[in-house]
């Protein structure tokens, strides 16, 4: 309590001492759509150089204006101008807001909203890549599709529609990037509803956030998150889609929203479904060592085969209902997801481990609860909580009867399974819930605090249909209770040049496994339920300098944890001991960039570039020993240095363009063999099996009302290029032996139709047109050239 | 059953042992144009790097000078399951299939690649034994519970035979562990025992299965109860061998692929003819409390090399990686003695075939404190030289002469 008064008496301080300040004769005001505020508006006054932009918050101030009449133009891209007369005498202090309307012309093309957060984003401390998804709606793009065209993202897919994939930020991946939709963390989410299957119209933007981490998100990130955002603030539309196109794969999405302006009662509805027979040609490929084996009459013969049990479905439904505008919540909504997912399993770890059986079914429910209050409790304190429960249950059946390779089915073997020794049927149920609740208190116009709090509960049972296992160690929730606090401070200073935020966090987990295995000297191995609880503290700062109103340096630090999973610390009970000296991942994250933006005339150009470091270590390998137990273990240390930009160019309405690449070193930085005082060979290697070195073109030319008034025709052409890279260690072996992932250029291009100011859309799109066999992962290649159509329909 | 969930993993446990994470190869598919047999006469297969990746390397001496993974050796993906006359026989780790290949420090080149359907093959629970010089036997056990065999002709690359071998007696909730065999003959001889699903502790008996070559039937199964745990994972290192018509085995219960304790690491012995393990003849090697014995290399004369682990530093699976833990002995299985070699103690390289004998020379590959070396052992003087330096190796699977 007492904090809260020096707090509240700081606060009141701070108000008097700003309005004691302004005394001169000045123009100030706020600039808003029919939503949000802009920030970064042009405020001009006609005739002179005079002028200023809007900050964060939308607020404008011009000073020592000399009296007389003047006419005021505001603008923003996207926005049509507005322009409005004022008269102003000495030392008045005069007050005039301004409501702009979007230019619709640009419906569909560029989404104005999410420009304006964009923008802001840009010019935060935080290395950040934000995509605004609205103009990809006419695309039949997944978010992995989009994701990986951005600058230091690369995802790696097995395959074709639904396929497993690892996603990696500036050089660390997989766990170690942590995701989210709206703020909630995916992680619980399973495999129904992830970034392979979102399609791209339910997602406005998405925000990438590389190795610093705002503490909105609460999370243990240890090389950074990726947030997407849902359309928010449009008070009514609908958005519904079709799509079909190679290997039988259709995607239909639907996205709208309902907000009645009298009672504001809101309903929010959105929903996707994919289908895919993911039955593209396997080419054999010697020349990179990727052959396709098949069995025929007794001897190998290599040749290319059509895949044949690899089919994907996943649905999604997702229903909103609450209120708006009340005195008591801004919003408050309380919604039900719900996905479900079928996938076959055609290949291992390589394409020439067939499988014919094996499936995946998942089923996924969750409610969320959504609270958001300005000026709550004091004025200027916004408060907003999203709670999740959620139930992922998931069966894999491995029961074929028969041995499958790429020639089909096999001899009968009735004992063993195509995964697991045996058949079997497991069924896994996960049940996780999750608080997030921020508090960000405006303490003046150039100072705020953020405090988020997040609570997330995981907890995993499990059991074997066909009784194979009898020693379940899943029969009984195993759990994991993650607590994570965020506090930043952000000040601006110099006139707003100067934009700081420090920040603190502290994680505490507990986790509880059944029948964990020890060795004990005395009894062998030995099983016993054990608890454990553990906390770290972490830290880190972003900043950014703007050296001109439309050019930045930016600086941001962060110390990071991935904390460690509860298999990872105490095993399974069945095949993987503990290890309860595991220690979290960690890494020291450097980023250093510099933006710069220029609009003259109808040219709008746009650079931005930025250096990056990691130093991390503790990486957690799980490490198989070949023997009764394996375990985990803290042994994998990198060093990575990296550079990436994006040079982006569009004129007027007519064409836009941009280009990227990313590069990075990222180094062995393990100087001794695990556990042992001899010097690690591969020290001072490049880091084995990673792309590092990547970029995409993207060239798109439209034309409004070219055919018809209320109609654009555009095409997009997008080019992606990933550097060759070896499977492993550069200095070792023969370099005639060596594997490598070969280069990928790929090529894709669309051709949109839009009529009716957007309203409908017809689109044909072409992926991977030059039919270039492609490998993410060695000996897993992806789908050929394919060919899509779709349909959608965009109202609001 | 928790062994036959863990099954799956194992597989890939196993295989990543022997052959590194994410190892591969670029073959050579054309053998006209390769000299079959390359001029260096020994191969050692290892790892480098963490993650591990594996290489085969090939050396004229391992009595001096290096031996280096710096640009040399091949990256590979085929394993190696045994060695001879110049040739490599292996899998293909992706698709399964049998190779016969050759290596030369820069590509392997496959001589010849066959389907492997017949039985089911799986690297925790498959061996193999050579039957003579062509014929090289496969046995599966097919997820620990119904053995398999299949009669490969390594001229032809052909399997001439596969069927199951049906063992009586799998009792409820068990399975088959600890598969340790021999030919005597035209007899085949399995020992074995049987694990619980429920914790994965053997039952405490050693069966013996008795079957005529190749037809694999006329099976009798006797028990001996006096021990437990046939040495597993018998692909990968000897654990028995045959001299004068008895068959000398190893059992080793040890931590790293049993939960059992308080049982002996020993010598027991089938003679030729017997359906039974000779009752009257077990050795035990250490004090089973404090040391575990792995491995039997035959060297001729009645004498084996074991590996003696110090079971008190062992404090999990990661010490068998970690510790300096290792001491190799001549054992004497008529004399029932044993006598230590003079090499420092080294990294255990559990199941690694490491153990090489030629003209009375004893090579062995250690992983000391010093580094990593193969040392000489000369079997008639017991004098111990440091040969040939192992650089840029993290690990080594198997060590052996090729030509």
């Amino acid at each position: 309590m007492q904090f809260h008064k020096i707090l509240f008496t700081f606060i009141i301080s701070t108000f008097a001492l700003t309005s004691f300040a302004q005394s001169s004769t000045g123009i100030s005001g706020n600039v808003k759509d029919s939503t949000e505020v802009i920030s970064g508006a042009s405020i001009l006054i006609k005739g002179t150089k005079t002028g200023t932009l809007t900050n964060a918050s939308g607020y404008f101030e011009l000073n020592d204006i000399n009296p007389g009449s003047y006419t005021i133009i505001v603008s923003y891209l996207g926005y049509i101008s507005q322009s409005k007369q004022v008269s102003i005498k000495e030392n008045q202090k005069l007050s005039i807001d301004f409501l702009l309307k979007k230019d619709l012309h640009q419906l569909g093309i560029v989404d104005v909203i999410g420009k304006t957060k964009s923008q802001e984003l840009k010019e935060s401390g935080f290395s950040v890549n934000t995509i605004d998804t609205r103009k990809l709606a006419n695309t039949t793009a997944d978010l992995n599709q989009i994701l990986n065209r951005s600058t230091g993202v690369k995802i790696r897919e097995q395959g074709g529609l639904g396929s497993d994939f690892k996603f990696s930020l500036n050089g660390l991946s997989g766990k170690q990037v942590r995701f989210f939709l709206d703020g909630i963390p995916m992680e619980n989410f399973g495999n129904s509803l992830s970034l392979n299957n979102i399609p791209v119209n339910l997602a406005e933007r998405i925000e990438i956030y590389k190795g610093v981490v705002p503490v909105e998100l609460g999370a243990d990130a240890l090389g950074g998150a990726v947030n997407i955002i849902t359309d928010q603030h449009t008070k009514k539309f609908l958005d519904a889609s079709y799509s079909y196109g190679s290997f039988n794969t259709s995607r239909a999405a639907l996205n709208g929203r309902f907000t009645d302006q009298k009672t504001g009662i809101i309903f929010n509805v959105s929903g996707f479904h994919n289908y895919s027979d993911n039955d593209y040609m396997m080419r054999n490929n010697p020349k990179y060592d990727a052959p396709i084996k098949v069995n025929e009459n007794n001897q190998v013969v290599e040749k290319d085969a059509r895949r044949f049990h690899d089919a994907y479905r996943s649905t999604m439904g997702q229903f909103d209902a609450g209120l708006t505008n009340k005195s008591w919540a801004d919003q408050i909504t309380l919604g039900l997801v719900y996905s479900s997912l079928y996938k076959e399993i055609q290949t291992g770890a390589s394409q020439n481990k067939v499988f014919g059986g094996v499936n995946n079914r998942e089923n996924f429910l969750m409610p969320t609860l959504k609270y958001k209050k300005t000026d709550f409790l004091l004025k200027g304190l916004t408060m907003n909580t999203t709670a999740s429960l959620s139930i992922n249950k998931s069966q894999v059946t491995d029961t074929a009867n028969n041995i499958y390779g790429w020639g089909g089915k096999g001899r009968e073997d009735l004992i063993a399974g195509e995964l697991n020794g045996v058949k079997s049927i497991f069924h896994y149920k996960n049940n996780a819930s999750s608080i997030r609740t921020n508090f960000s208190y405006n303490i003046d116009d150039n100072q705020s605090l953020n405090l988020n709090y997040t609570f997330n509960h995981f907890g995993r049972t499990g059991r074997e249909e066909l009784g194979k296992v009898q020693s379940n160690t899943f029969d009984i929730p195993n759990t994991i209770s993650k607590n994570i606090v965020g506090l930043a401070y952000q000040a601006n200073l110099l006139d707003n040049r100067l934009s700081t935020s420090v920040f603190a966090k502290y994680y505490a987990f507990s986790s509880f496994v059944r029948d964990a295995v020890y060795y004990s000297s005395e009894n062998s191995w030995v099983k016993n339920d054990t608890r454990s609880s553990k906390d770290y503290f972490g830290y880190g700062m972003a900043t950014r300098f703007k050296l001109f109103p439309n050019a930045g340096v930016k600086v941001s630090y962060e110390h990071a944890y991935r904390l460690q999973e509860s298999e990872e610390l105490f095993g399974n009970g069945i095949d993987v001991s503990s290890n309860i000296d595991l220690r979290p991942e960690q890494s020291d994250n450097i980023n250093a960039g510099l933006y710069y933006d220029q609009i003259i005339n109808k040219h709008h150009f746009a650079v931005e570039a930025s250096y990056f470091f990691r130093n991390a270590k503790d990486f957690i390998y799980f490490i198989p020993t070949g023997g009764i137990y394996s375990y985990y273990d803290n042994i994998g240390k990198a060093k990575i240095n990296g550079v990436e930009a994006e040079v982006r160019y569009s004129y007027n309405q007519l064409l836009d363009a941009s280009v990227n690449a990313s590069y990075q070193t990222a180094k062995n930085n393990q100087q001794y063999e695990p556990g042992t005082t001899i010097r690690d060979q591969t020290f001072g290697d490049r880091i084995p099996n990673q792309p590092w070195l990547y970029g995409n073109a993207n060239i798109g030319i439209g034309k409004n009302d070219l055919l018809q008034k209320g109609t654009r025709i555009q095409f997009n052409w997008s080019t992606q290029y990933v550097h060759w890279f070896y499977l492993n260690w550069e200095s070792r072996g023969s370099k005639e032996s060596k594997n490598k992932i070969p280069q990928q250029l790929v090529h894709n291009a669309a051709l949109s139709y839009s009529f009716n100011k957007g309203k409908y859309n017809i689109s044909a799109e072409c992926m991977n047109l030059t039919d270039e066999l492609t490998y993410d992962n060695f000996r897993l290649q992806k789908p050929g050239r394919s060919f899509f159509m779709k349909l959608r329909y965009f109202i609001k | 059953m928790s062994t036959l969930l863990k099954k799956s993993t194992a597989v890939l446990c196993l295989a990543a042992l022997i052959t590194g994470f994410s190892s591969c190869k670029k073959d050579n598919k054309n053998p006209s144009t390769e000299e079959p047999v390359t001029e260096n006469t020994y191969s050692l297969r290892v790892t480098s790097g963490t993650p591990a990746a594996t290489y085969i390397l090939q050396t004229g001496s391992i009595t001096s000078g290096t031996i280096n993974t710096a640009g040399n050796g091949v990256e590979t993906k085929l394993t190696t399951l045994t060695t001879k006359d110049g040739y490599y026989y292996g899998f293909d780790n992706d698709s399964g299939n049998l190779v016969k290949y050759t290596s030369n420090n820069k590509t392997n080149t496959i001589i010849k690649e066959i389907p492997f359907t017949q039985i089911s093959w799986a690297y925790y629970s498959s061996f193999y034994k050579w039957k003579d010089d062509k014929t090289l036997v496969l046995f599966s056990s097919n997820s620990a519970i119904q053995f398999e065999y299949a009669i490969l002709n390594i001229e032809t690359m052909a399997i001439t035979a596969s069927g199951k071998i049906n063992v009586p007696g799998l009792k409820a909730d068990h399975y088959f562990w600890g598969y340790n065999a021999a030919f005597i003959g035209e007899k085949f001889y399995l020992t074995y025992t049987q694990n619980r699903n429920s914790d994965d502790i053997s039952e405490g008996v050693t069966y013996l299965a008795t079957m005529d070559y190749p037809a694999m039937n006329n099976i009798t199964v006797t028990q001996d109860s006096r021990f437990t745990l046939p040495e597993h994972y018998t692909l990968n290192m000897p654990a028995s061998f045959t001299e004068n018509g008895v068959a000398y085995f190893l059992a080793s219960p040890n931590i790293w692929t049993s939960a059992n304790k308080n049982q002996p690491f020993g010598i027991y012995r089938v003679k030729g003819g017997a359906t039974q393990i000779d009752p009257d003849y077990f050795y035990e090697l250490t004090d089973r409390n404090k040391e575990e014995a792995l491995g039997l290399f035959y060297i001729g004369n009645g004498k084996a090399i074991t590996k003696i682990l110090d079971k008190t530093q062992i404090t999990g699976s990661g010490s068998y990686g970690s510790a300096y833990i290792t001491d190799y002995y001549v054992i004497d299985v008529a004399n029932q003695t044993k006598t230590k070699i003079n090499i420092p103690k080294s990294l255990s390289g559990s199941f690694s075939e490491n153990v090489l004998v030629e003209n009375g020379i004893v090579s062995i590959a250690a992983n000391t404190v010093d580094g990593f070396y193969i040392y000489q052992y000369n079997i008639s003087t017991a004098a111990v030289t440091r040969g040939a330096k192992l650089e840029g190796v993290s690990g080594l699977t198997r060590l052996e002469k090729i030509k």
